[in-house]
């Protein structure tokens, strides 16, 4: 009868904490409505993985072979490690859900979805400043600042990080804190007359259905020449767009958006809970990476709306700065976040499809930002 | 008193081994940072030009069809 208690007998302190951790993040996303549709699946699958000796994992022997292949490593070499898929067909799904109008009849909102990734860069800086991090792990934890978790599952893949778990973790939890995150930071670096700027005079012009179809080909264009590790995210991203713009795909449009968004995020996060094991994740290091990561959401933010106050000094009509913090890539939740702290401000003040503009250039930016730091680190 | 010095020359050899690679992970870090915000600062600004010139050509294209179609009828209606 000993078979019974092997289980039992595997367990160390720290398998116990794991499922504590599986249970919050489940409690997260459903009590608190965080992010539900994957901090729930990764809450389950911390608790899944951290049982000893289980089929869940591979079995493996002394040298390395594997024994018995578990249904969740299988996923993850499949689905992330071999060729990122999962992260790369999200993509399809969210390019599918964008409307570009807002940021195609004003296109240099686009230079704040740039420089709302300034927070990544100071974060990689940060990251390696402590010393403790690898050029490879500092920019994968910086790419948390990209604020969109397919492209830090598929940065830290390529870039061999360690922490992939504790990154994707990070990355969608502060996602999900973006409303309590923003508004101090907004505040913090804008004037109350800054933040009282009106862009009514700005009038979002109606966008052509051809203007509409060119877009995401030039943006393909343009990424994969100049950014071509960032292909991959671009170029999917953008045939979900075209999806939706052509006009005659509507009925593939619509399964983009809702079962292929569905299935493969159903699938993508008890997958990166394979990542999960309480030896690689009760470290100090992911203590630090949940610090890092909240640094790089902040100084997105600052970057973001700093570059907006600069851009004001050459503009006759101004911008309200607080839209450059819409910038960073938490679609739609950031510029909802900017338009109701402009309407806190000014109940008349609807900064709503401008921030909109911004949002969905972070999108962009972001993902071209991903391809650059794997070109830059492995190059 | 050999071995004490062969062990403080090891650890000082360690250390410098480390650090070599602190300082080089920090200027990797920095070069990340200039190239990175450069780089994307440029694909931003070529996005934006290519932006400018669609909306333009293609809304100059589109005038002047939508003149051209409303010209015959302007024209019947003279006669």
């Amino acid at each position: 009868m000993d078979f019974l208690f092997e289980g039992i007998n595997g367990l160390s302190w720290k398998e116990p904490v794991m499922w504590l951790i599986g249970f919050i993040l489940i409690y997260l996303a459903i009590k608190r409505d965080m992010e539900p549709m994957l901090l729930l699946p990764i809450g389950l699958g911390c608790i899944l993985v951290n049982m000893p000796l289980t089929n869940v994992l591979n079995e493996v022997a002394a040298d390395g072979t594997i024994i018995t292949p578990g249904i969740l490593d299988w996923l993850f070499e499949v689905g992330v490690n071999t060729s990122e898929a999962m992260p790369i067909l999200l993509f399809i799904g969210i390019g599918a859900m964008i409307d570009f109008g807002p940021l195609i009849s004003n296109p240099k909102l686009m230079l704040l979805g740039g420089f709302a990734q300034l927070g990544i860069f100071i974060t990689i800086l940060f990251a390696s400043l402590t010393g403790v991090f690898e050029i490879g792990d500092a920019a994968s934890i910086g790419i948390i600042g990209a604020a969109d978790g397919p492209t830090s599952i598929l940065v830290a893949r390529a870039l061999g990080s360690n922490y992939l778990g504790a990154i994707t973790i990070v990355a969608y939890s502060y996602m999900a804190l973006v409303p309590i995150i923003q508004p101090p930071v907004i505040k913090l670096v804008t004037t109350k007359k800054q933040r009282l700027i009106r862009m009514d005079d700005q009038i979002i012009k109606p966008v052509s259905k051809t203007v509409r179809i060119l877009f995401p080909i030039v943006i393909t264009l343009i990424s994969g020449l100049i950014a071509p590790k960032s292909l991959a995210l671009i170029g999917f991203l953008m045939f979900g767009n075209l999806l939706r713009e052509c006009g005659v795909l509507n009925q593939l449009s619509k399964t983009a958006q809702n079962e292929l968004v569905n299935l493969i995020t159903l699938l993508l996060g008890i997958t990166i809970a394979s990542q999960m094991r309480a030896e690689a994740f009760l470290s100090l290091e992911t203590l630090m990476i949940v610090g890092l990561g909240l640094f790089a959401f902040i100084f997105d933010t600052i970057g973001g709306v700093l570059f907006a106050d600069v851009m004001n000094l050459f503009l006759k009509k101004k911008i309200n700065p607080m839209i450059g913090a819409a910038g960073i890539s938490a679609f739609p939740m950031s510029a909802r976040v900017v338009h109701k702290l402009g309407r806190k401000e000014d109940p008349t003040n609807y900064l709503l499809m401008h921030a909109v503009g911004a949002n969905v250039s972070g999108q962009v930016a972001s993902a071209i930002v991903g391809g650059l730091i794997i070109a830059l680190v492995l190059g | 008193m050999l071995y004490l010095i062969n062990g403080l020359m090891s650890m000082t050899s360690v250390l410098f081994a480390v650090s070599e690679n602190y300082v080089e992970n920090i200027k990797k870090s920095l070069e990340i940072f200039w190239k990175g915000m450069l780089a994307i600062f440029i694909v931003i600004v070529l996005i934006v030009a290519a932006t400018y010139l669609i909306n333009r050509f293609i809304g100059q294209y589109e005038e002047k069809k939508a003149a051209a179609l409303s010209s015959p009828s302007d024209d019947n209606e003279n006669k």
